[in-house]
């Protein structure tokens, strides 16, 4: 088959009929040919624009509203049945799914009663964090700050309530660069944007030092934690993310770096774009759709291809996991509930898990759609969490 | 900005849960929510679907208590949000990292105050496709007015798929060459310093 135009490529794109291999093609070309690309700007601006009038002028917001009110109705009544999944319809589209196939039969099983007091009330984290400057004074931020802050070292930032601090829409053009940490505490996650407009997504006790302007000729941050980061382009000043000795060197791109103290594995996975993950002098290039592990205590560095939603669903606000040990599981979710888990059974710590959990769910919700597929209880005391055998945790509880 | 009376009175009927706060979200939000969703690649329906989504997913999830921060963005947000995890979840392409320079001046378009402005770009946009070749003229027509995919104007116009593309994507250039840098990049820095 001849290969497609440029032309061909982008109207296809336009229509949404671009294959994913096709879509690679192309965004590689438009990567590699800033002609291609301004092409595909212009093309995609005209398109827009013209389908957005179109669109304007051709819906029946009456219409709309009586759909509206149907869907509403209908999902009201659904609701009410599938009301113990908590969450939204996809979410729980999935783990049922999921449920059919590890257990065929388990809607014949009696699904044990676990007397879970005090469960229901652990929430989920929130938007939270913490700035701090050079000299280590802090100010809280939390999704009800105001919305423009002044920092201890006096810097006036853009608080946006959706986009979180904005340091490239901050009036810092004519003051020196400072350096600031943003420290996210377990139970909390944080999103904000850099000054070269690049946003960054932090996760549970993770820690960003940066710059609140890039000077120089690349761009540079400090990581440790988990973030995931959409960086923007800028061909002259490479964007270097540090994490101790290891470092992810890009363009311009999507990926998640993680890097907890307490993980064994420093975790790269890049949805888009190319980057290099370095440990120390050795250096592993990473294409969209890969991911470089790097065993701490060995040292090897293993790429393999994976499903990319998996990793950075986080940012979205979702868990996503496909067949991940529980003991992994646990450690995710100690970070964002800021409770512990023992593992009493131990025979569980690398028991599979596949499923979608909503990070708006309570540490309850989720806990229980666990417990739907696996052979496990969990059982709560204060901010611990015991993970034992089904059977076992009946036992106890039963009255 | 927004129309603060209207926003007020939809806050305040949706911390009551009153339903009557959703009558007000389509009248006050529903044209210009699907208006802008339609800059990314879906097609008329799914984008109805995405903003219909949008809305009762907000319906169920922020009734019954005070919102914090402004509905407005808040919905234009979850839109976009709603939008992209669209495209990823069809295995769609949307080259992201290509086109998000224009996302606030995306989103200041539908402002009241920028109406004036995006109406003078469309009237600009009207006349120059009035001025392209009649070939061209007519692909664009076709896909965009009459909302027809490529190979039924191959069909009607008697020529062949690749050729319905080349003409519309030289036609799209074409189009932004007449409109001018000014015109776009106008609209883009005005969004921008508004902020």
């Amino acid at each position: 088959m001849k290969a497609k135009t440029i032309e061909e490529l982008i109207a296809d794109y336009c229509a949404g009929t671009l294959s994913a291999k096709e879509a690679a093609r192309l965004h590689r070309y438009l990567r590699e040919n800033p002609e291609a690309e301004r092409m595909f700007r212009d093309a995609r601006e005209v398109h827009s624009v013209l389908r957005s009038a179109k669109v304007a002028g051709g819906t029946d917001v009456r219409e709309a509203e009586r759909r509206f009110r149907a869907l509403l109705a209908r999902r009201s009544r659904r609701a009410r049945a599938i009301r113990w999944l908590g969450g939204g319809v996809a979410a729980a589209a999935v783990i049922v799914a999921v449920l059919m196939m590890a257990h065929p039969d388990s809607t014949l099983r009696q699904e044990p009663v676990v007397e879970m007091a005090g469960l229901s009330r652990i929430a989920p984290g929130e938007v939270k964090a913490t700035l701090s400057d050079e000299s280590g004074r802090a100010v809280e931020i939390t999704s009800e700050s105001a919305s423009r802050l002044v920092t201890p070292d006096g810097t006036v930032l853009v608080n946006d309530s959706l986009g979180g601090l904005r340091y490239d829409r901050s009036g810092t053009a004519d003051e020196v660069a400072r350096t600031q940490t943003l420290t996210v505490p377990v139970g909390g996650e944080y999103r904000f944007t850099l000054a070269d407009g690049s946003q960054v997504w932090v996760n549970s006790a993770s820690e960003v030092r940066f710059p609140t302007r890039f000077t120089g000729d690349s761009r540079e941050i400090y990581m440790s934690g988990e973030i995931y980061i959409e960086v923007a382009r800028d061909e002259a000043r490479p964007f270097i993310v540090h994490a101790g000795d290891k470092s992810v060197r890009v363009l311009g791109t999507k990926f998640n770096l993680t890097a907890y103290p307490d993980e064994n594995e420093v975790v790269t996975t890049l949805v888009e774009g190319s980057v290099e993950f370095c440990d120390g002098d050795k250096c592993v290039p990473v294409r969209p759709g890969e991911q470089v592990v790097l065993d701490e205590t060995t040292g090897r560095m293993e790429t393999r291809e994976v499903d990319v939603s998996l990793y950075t669903s986080w940012a979205s606000g979702t868990f996503e996991y496909e067949q991940m040990g529980l003991e992994a599981i646990a450690r995710q979710l100690t970070r964002w509930y800021d409770v512990r888990f023992e593992f009493d059974a131990p025979e569980f710590r690398d028991h599979p898990f596949t499923g979608v959990v909503k990070r708006n769910q309570t540490l309850d919700e989720v806990l229980r759609l666990i417990e739907k597929t696996t052979n496990v209880s969990f059982e709560i005391v204060d901010r611990t969490v015991h993970v034992k055998r089904t059977e076992d945790a009946g036992t106890i509880s039963r009255p | 900005m927004e129309n603060h009376e209207e926003a007020k009175t939809i806050e305040t009927l949706l911390a009551a849960g009153d339903e009557r706060c959703m009558n007000l979200l389509f009248a006050e939000y529903y044209r210009d929510l699907c208006a802008y969703a339609a800059r990314y690649p879906l097609s008329a329906e799914s984008v109805e679907d995405i903003v219909q989504n949008v809305f009762i997913s907000f319906w169920e999830n922020k009734r019954g208590r005070p919102f914090i921060g402004s509905v407005r963005s808040y919905l234009f947000g979850a839109v976009s949000k709603a939008a992209l995890r669209w495209l990823r979840d069809e295995g769609k392409a949307y080259f992201e990292d290509i086109e998000t320079h224009v996302d606030d001046f995306w989103e200041s378009m539908f402002n009241r105050e920028e109406e004036e402005a995006f109406e003078k770009l469309m009237e600009k946009l009207r006349e120059a496709v009035e001025q392209l070749a009649e070939q061209p003229k007519r692909v664009v027509r076709s896909i965009i007015w009459e909302d027809k995919p490529y190979k039924l104007v191959a069909q009607e116009m008697g020529i062949s798929v690749n050729s319905v593309k080349t003409y519309y994507v030289r036609a799209l250039e074409s189009l932004r060459k007449m409109l001018g840098d000014k015109y776009l990049i106008l609209l883009i820095l005005l969004s921008r310093k508004k902020v």
